[in-house]
Order: C-alpha cells, then structure tokens, then sequence
C-alpha cells in the first residue's frame, strides 16, 4: 500500500532570491523502502522524497514526478500540486514529466495548465500536453487539441489525433476527417469512436487507405462503441468490414464482447451482421 | 564676325554645290575657322534668318539589323515592311527619311520608308550619326584610326558635295536647308555653309554637347541635356539659352539622355542600349519635356517618370528585351529584340498599338518625327501602378536585379495603402527572387501605410488542416506595425508569441514589437510566454525576447510575474540577472501609458 505527498510550497517574499515553488514529492510505502530509481519505476514504487532546499536539483524533483506518475489516479490528490509547479514553470525535461505525472492522474483540472503548454517551444513538451489533454479531459481540452490538430509539427498532431478519441466529442469528427486525409492515419481510430449516426461515413468510406490492421482496428472500434451505432450505420460498418475483407475469429468476438461489456442486444447485433465473415 | 550679306547668301543657295561624287569640295585641315567667335552673336543672326524656315519631319519608321547582311524596316504608320540585303559592319542610323549604314567599306543611303536604295559610296569608320534635310544627307563618321572626325554630305546621286575632315571629335550632325550643324569637341557647335564649304557661326555650351538633332521641326543640341535652336542661343555661353534637362533622379544604373555622340556602336545591342532614357524636347515655347513625361528602359522595364517631379508614373513590363525607343506626341514607340514596336501612352502606359518589323532584330532604331498613336476607345484602363511594379517585379531575366530592386523602393514609397498588400503578396506568394527578397522585406517593414493589410495577413498562420503553408512575414510586420504604433496589431502579434512555429528570430521582433503595443488583454499570453519558456532562454534572440515580454509585463503591471521568473532557479543565469536588472530598472507607468 503506497500513498504519495506531493507538496508546493512558497517561501516568504523576504527571501525574494528564494521565492520559488518548492515540491515535496513523499511517496510512503508500507513494504520495504527502496530510494534508488529502479525501484521509482518498477511497478511496487517504493519512496521518493524531495526536500524544499532540493527544489532545484532536477534529478529529485524528476524523481517524484516519476513516483506521481506510477501511482496513477491514486495521486489525484496531489494534482493541483503539479498544475501549480507547470504555472510557475519548469525546464523542458521536467514540464514533460509534470505532464506525464498529471496524464497518469488524469484529473480534468490539469487540462487548463496542460493547454498552455500546447505553447511550449519544445515539441516534445507539447506532445506530452496533448496526450495528457487526453488523459485528464476538462473543458479545454477539446479546443485545445483541436488547435493542436492543426499544428506545424506532424508529432504533435499525431498525439491530437489520439488524444481526441478519447475526450473529443461529434464534432470533433470533421476535423480529425481532415487530418486523415492529410495523412494522419492514426485519427481513423479516433473517428470510429467519436462519430455518430450522421457522419460515420467519414471513417467508414476513408479506411481502404488503411492497412489490413488498421482497418481491424477502426472496424472494432465502430462496432463496439460504448455508445453504439444505430442499424443503419451498424449495416454499413458491417458491409464495409465484408468489403474490406476484414474477418474476425470466434475468440476475438468474444474478447471483443468481454471487453466491452456490450449490452446483450449489441451483442447480438455484432454477433449476425458479422457472422458470415467469422471465421470458424 | 560674319555678315548678314553672307549669312543670306549661305542660305539663299537653293542647291548645294555639286563636286563631283569621289572628295569633291573636300575641306582638309582646319576645318574650323580659327578666328570664329565662340559668343553665340553669329548663331544668333543665323538663328534670326533660319528661324523662318521649316524643318522637314522626318520619316516614322523602325529599323533593325537581322544578321550581319540585312537592315530590315517598317513603317510605324502603315506597317509596311522592308529588307535590303548589304553587308552590316556599323549600326545603321535614321537620318530624316534615309537610313544610313555601312558594311564592307561601303556606305549606303535608304529611303526609309520603303528600303529603296539611294545610294552607296566607298567608305571607312562607322558611323556617329547622320540627318537629312530632303536633299542632302550629311553622314559624321568615326575615322578608322579613332581620332579626329569625318563628315561627308552627299546627295540623292550619291554625289559627295562636301567633305569634312577635322583633328577635332565630330558628333552626330545635323542639316537644315543646306547649313551643316556640328558638334565638336563635346562643347561646341560650328554652323557650316555647304555651298560655301565654310564655318559660318559657332557657339558654345556650358553643357556637353555631342549631338544636333532635329525633333518636331526644331533643331536641339545636346547629349545630357538639349538646347533648342531659338532666339536663346545667344545665351548659351552663359548656360541661359532655351535648355531642358531630365529631373535629377537615381535611376538603375544611370543612363544618360544620350549616350555621347562621338561614340560608335556595333550592330548588335549591348546593356547601354537596353538601359536608357526616352525623352522629346518641347519644341517651341517654354523649354520642357513633351507631354510631361519620360521613360527609363531597363532590360524588359519601361518606367515613366514625370519631368518635373521625377516621380515615377508608370511601369511597362514587357516580354522581350527592349532595345530602343523613341518618343512621340502622347507617347513612346519602343522597339524590342523580337523587332515589335509597342505603343505606349504618354499619360497611362496603356499599349495604343504595335508595329512589326517581322523578324528578330539584333538592333533597333525608332523614329517618331511626326508620329501620333492616340488610345483606341476599347483600351482597358490602366491597372494601379502597385500592380504594375508587381507585373515588373514577377519579370525573370538577366539584370532585372537593379531595376527590380529599384521598383521595390518604389513601391514602398507609394502612398496607395494597397501598396503594402502588394509587399506582402510579393513575400507570401513564392514566387519573388530570393536575391530581391531583402529588399522586399526591408520596404515592409518601412511601411507606415496599409495597417489593416498587415493585420490580416499577420492573423495567418499555418494550418495542417486547411492546407495552408505559407506564413506571413513576421518579422517585418512586427516591425512597420511597431512603427507604425498599431495597438490593434497587439492581440495578433500575441498569437505569435504563443505560436510554436515563430521562428526565435521573429519571436525577437514580436516581443519587441508587444513591448511598445500590448495592452491589458495581452497580459495572459505574455505572462504565459514568460512562464512556459523562461527555461529556454539558451538561444540569444528568445532571451532577448523574453526580455522585452518582462518589460511590457512591468509595463502593465505585472511586475510580480517577472520577479518570480527572476528569481526562478530554472531560469538560465545570464536571464536572471537581465530579469533582475528589468526589475530593478523598468517604471511601470501602468497600462495607460500604452
């Protein structure tokens, strides 16, 4: 059992030349303390403590970023935290891990200082914010990733593309249309999730381009949405997958359906308008 | 001193002495009376008899060599062509209503309008220039050893009636009604009685002088500037005759009015004849420049300048090497290397015609004595002289660099608010020549002009999605907006310092731009630039621009933000210390001073 203490702390304005954002980051475990950094990032995290005199000594604070990040939502608590060390900013290597820290937590109050660091000069830093955009969701992270979407730098885009999947919404879809057409291949995925009834033919006509794989994917994607299609679109998803030649094996239905946890009548949906490609 | 008795007498001859066709009335020596008064009183008593007789016009033609054996031709007015077949060693000269060449040692005599041989007579040298007075044409040549001047006057027979022979350089002559006009030694001009084989009047000049011309019935001396032949010649001596000059203006390599008289040109064209002025002396009234205007040719660029501002008025951009060109009433006739003469008018550039020669030229003379071409009623009007430059400007050929980078100064001069679109165009649109491209961007960031054109071009900015690819000058927008004091540019020059694809170098002209401009509403994105890329300070053109974000931050207020960055200890140190020293230094007058 581990929790972890992420503190900020600001020292009086009367030491000006130290007035600086101080992180305690205490990860207390209750087996057998380990402080070397193997430990940090194996799956049994054991302590990482940062002093506030340690502030500035990369390697520590990196350390417990690192030891945030492993413990996932469990160090939601400490969330505004990290947002409060990316307001006050950090060096490259450090930002990528506060945001690799608040993706990992995946708090939607993250997404405001995540979206700020779309700005970031590094590409690197902004690729970490847009994927963190589509860990933590939040009222900015549509708009933001939709402008990152658009970006410059073909790494940044390909993280948009991904991260909208997963907070994007409907509309999103026209979009991540275009993106694929210019040859971000990665938003197909993306679309299968997010489209609705009224414009699933954007993915559904586009995923010949895709390979064999991909085009799996998208198709799985499609038919098993949490939400799912209405019966025309499930027709012609499933018509497309038997164009496309896309077959599915009764073992794959089924860690389809498990994984999902599909309603029965969705189930039994997939389960006749795909029969005929399964696969015996 | 000469008398009016003899003045008469040269002009009452109503034919010139005939001597025989091979060195008749042949003048060796001094061909110039030594003991004749240079004062002008002589010229100005010829001037008084002379003035009441008529100069003949001379033919509207175009002429060119093609080759090196055929002077080809066309009537500008009717569009009648002509070839003669001879040797072509010197270029060919338009004298009245004959063209004179020389090839082979041989000279020859054409009527101009129609290519009909007059004559032809054995001769060496090549030729400086020529005139004609409907009866006799006079021929200055280069002797063969370089030196000295040789003018030959000969008939409609080919018969020789005098010849000239002199130490001194002889320059492009003129002839009206049997009185031989010399200039010689580039300062004088000798008036020289045919019949009598005798100098009758001389003058000189302040100016420099190497050509006589006849031009819309006057006669003009002159090579840089021209002096009509009026009742001022008497002043000459003192620079106060009737005399016109072009405005003193820089043009591309500086081509003069009139390349010097004494000079001989080859048969081919050269840069001289590519770069030169256009321009007709008023001939009667006030001395001045007809219709206003002249034109400047440089390669493929006609520009028209007013003569009296120099400001430029026009731009011709054409799609072949222009050679040569003559000006007309209303107009100019210029002829290009493919041997078509365009039209164009005076007062707009519109093209009022063409006229062909019918075959490449490999040089080119015009004459437009009496010519006129008005517009025709269908012409279409003619565009705005910004998008004339950038016709000019889109020109690709060799040498356009001078002329080009010239127009763009031009351009930027304009006070045509649109003038700043069409920088901008030139700098987004790909297509200008890289080595034209500083002088682009140095004229938009001079702009002063056009501020919402720089806005909307500055709220470009890439876009993977809509396929746009281009990006706006920068740099240059930020500087003429800065300049210009443009608050409104100050939320988009914002969006550029949060842009990750501003180059550092732009980010240094956007953020020295924002420290003049930015207002309360761009406190969040400076103080977000701050914060998220104080750490990347490495690089001296972002430091520098995170300096002047701290500074517009301390301007409106938020000097806090910059001190907590000042004191950061992840801010590089050399950053620190500018920061504590923007801290320490900068009033903050407060938003109001903005």
């Amino acid at each position: 059992m581990c929790t972890v203490l992420l503190v900020v702390d600001f020292l009086k304005p009367t030491r000006p030349q130290l007035a600086l954002p101080v992180v305690a980051a205490l990860l207390v475990c209750t087996g057998q303390a380990r402080a070397d950094s193997a430990a940090v990032r194996s799956s049994k995290p054991t302590a990482a403590v940062v002093h506030p005199e340690d502030f500035g000594d990369p390697a520590k604070v990196e350390s417990a970023l690192l030891a945030a990040a492993q413990l996932g939502n469990k160090a939601k608590p400490f969330a505004p935290a990290i947002e409060d060390l990316l307001s006050v900013g950090l060096p490259a290597h450090l930002a990528v891990s506060a945001l690799t820290a608040l993706s990992a937590i995946g708090s939607p109050s993250s997404s405001k200082v995540a979206a700020v660091y779309l700005s970031h000069r590094r590409s690197a830093v902004r690729v970490a914010a847009a994927k963190t955009l589509g860990a933590t969701g939040g009222e900015n992270a549509v708009q933001a990733l939709g402008r990152a979407l658009r970006s410059n730098d073909a790494e940044v885009r390909l993280a948009a593309a991904q991260s909208l999947g997963s907070v994007g919404n409907a509309q999103s879809v026209s979009d991540l249309a275009k993106a694929f057409d210019r040859g971000v291949h990665t938003a197909a995925l993306s679309i299968a999730r997010l489209c609705d009834d009224t414009n699933c033919d954007e993915i559904i006509t586009r995923t010949a381009r895709l390979s064999v794989e991909a085009q799996r994917e998208c198709f799985v994607a499609l038919l098993a949405r949490k939400t799912p299609l209405g019966d025309p679109s499930f027709s012609r998803v499933a018509t497309a997958a038997k164009t496309a030649g896309i077959t599915f094996t009764n073992s794959e239905l089924k860690a389809l359906f498990g994984k999902l946890k599909l309603s029965d009548v969705a189930k039994a949906k997939i389960q006749l308008l795909v029969s005929d490609q399964v696969k015996k | 001193m000469i008398s009016k008795a003899r003045l008469l007498r040269s002009f009452g001859l109503g034919a010139v002495v005939v001597l025989g066709a091979c060195g008749g009335g042949q003048t060796q020596g001094a061909a110039f009376d030594p003991a004749q008064s240079d004062d002008g009183q002589d010229m100005a008593r010829l001037q008084a008899i002379w003035a009441a007789r008529p100069v003949p016009r001379g033919a509207d033609v175009a002429v060119g060599v093609f080759g090196d054996h055929a002077t080809v031709g066309v009537h500008i007015t009717n569009g009648e062509r002509w070839t003669y077949e001879h040797a072509v060693d010197c270029r060919p000269v338009i004298a009245g209503s004959v063209v004179v060449g020389s090839g082979q040692n041989e000279m020859f005599g054409l009527d101009a309008l129609t290519g009909k041989q007059l004559w032809t007579r054995k001769a060496g040298g090549c030729i400086r220039g020529a005139s004609d007075d409907g009866n006799v044409t006079v021929v200055s040549s280069r002797p063969v050893n370089g030196f000295g001047g040789i003018v030959v006057a000969i008939d409609r027979n080919g018969l020789v009636v005098r010849q000239v022979e002199d130490d001194s350089n002889i320059g492009a002559p003129a002839i009206v009604s049997g009185v031989l006009f010399l200039p010689w030694e580039g300062r004088f001009v000798s008036a020289y009685d045919l019949a009598l084989g005798e100098e009758v009047a001389r003058v000189r000049f302040t100016d420099r002088i190497t050509h006589a011309l006849t031009v819309g019935g006057a006669l003009f001396f002159g090579e840089r500037t021209f002096t009509r032949f009026d009742e001022k010649i008497v002043y000459a001596p003192i620079g106060r005759a009737s005399t016109v000059a072009l405005p003193d203006r820089t043009i591309p390599d500086n081509p003069p009015w009139m390349r010097s008289g004494h000079d001989v040109y080859a048969p081919r064209f050269s840069a001289n004849d590519t770069i030169r002025l256009i321009a007709r002396p008023e001939s009667e009234g006030a001395p001045g420049i007809v219709g206003g205007r002249y034109v400047a040719t440089h390669g493929r660029v006609a520009m028209a300048f007013s003569a009296k501002t120099a400001e430029l008025s026009w731009v011709h951009s054409h799609d072949s090497t222009l050679v040569a060109g003559s000006a007309y009433e209303g107009g100019f006739a210029l002829c290009d290397s493919e041997g078509v003469v365009t039209f164009l008018d005076a007062e707009s550039g519109r093209t009022a015609g063409l006229s062909a020669i019918g075959v490449p030229v490999d040089v080119c003379a015009v004459q437009t004595d009496a010519f006129k071409k008005p517009l025709g009623s269908s012409v279409e009007s003619a565009p705005p002289l910004r998008d004339q430059i950038a016709s000019a400007l889109a020109l690709r050929y060799i040498d356009a660099l001078a002329v080009q980078r010239f127009l763009v100064r031009e351009l930027a001069s304009l006070e045509d608010e649109a003038a700043t679109e069409t920088l901008i165009d030139l700098l987004m649109g790909q297509v200008t020549e890289e080595d034209l491209l500083p002088d682009v961007k140095a004229a938009l960031a001079s702009r002063r002009q056009g501020l919402p054109f720089m806005r909307t071009a500055l709220a470009v900015h890439r876009d993977f999605l809509e396929g746009v690819s281009v990006r706006p000058p920068v740099i240059q927008l930020a500087q003429a907006l800065a300049g210009a004091r443009d608050v409104a540019a100050a939320p988009l020059l914002a969006e550029w310092l949060l842009d990750p694809d501003t180059t550092p170098l732009e980010l240094e002209h956007v953020a020295a731009a924002l420290e003049q401009l930015a207002g309360p509403n761009e406190v969040h994105a400076l103080r977000t630039f701050l914060t998220v890329n104080h750490s990347e300070a490495a690089e001296p053109p972002i430091e520098n621009a995170l300096v002047s974000v701290a500074r517009a931050l301390i301007r409106l207020g938020a000097r806090p933000d910059v001190a907590r960055v000042s004191s950061n200890v992840y801010t590089p140190e050399p950053l620190r210390t500018k920061l504590a020293i923007v801290v320490a230094n900068t009033p903050e007058p407060g938003a109001s001073a903005r």
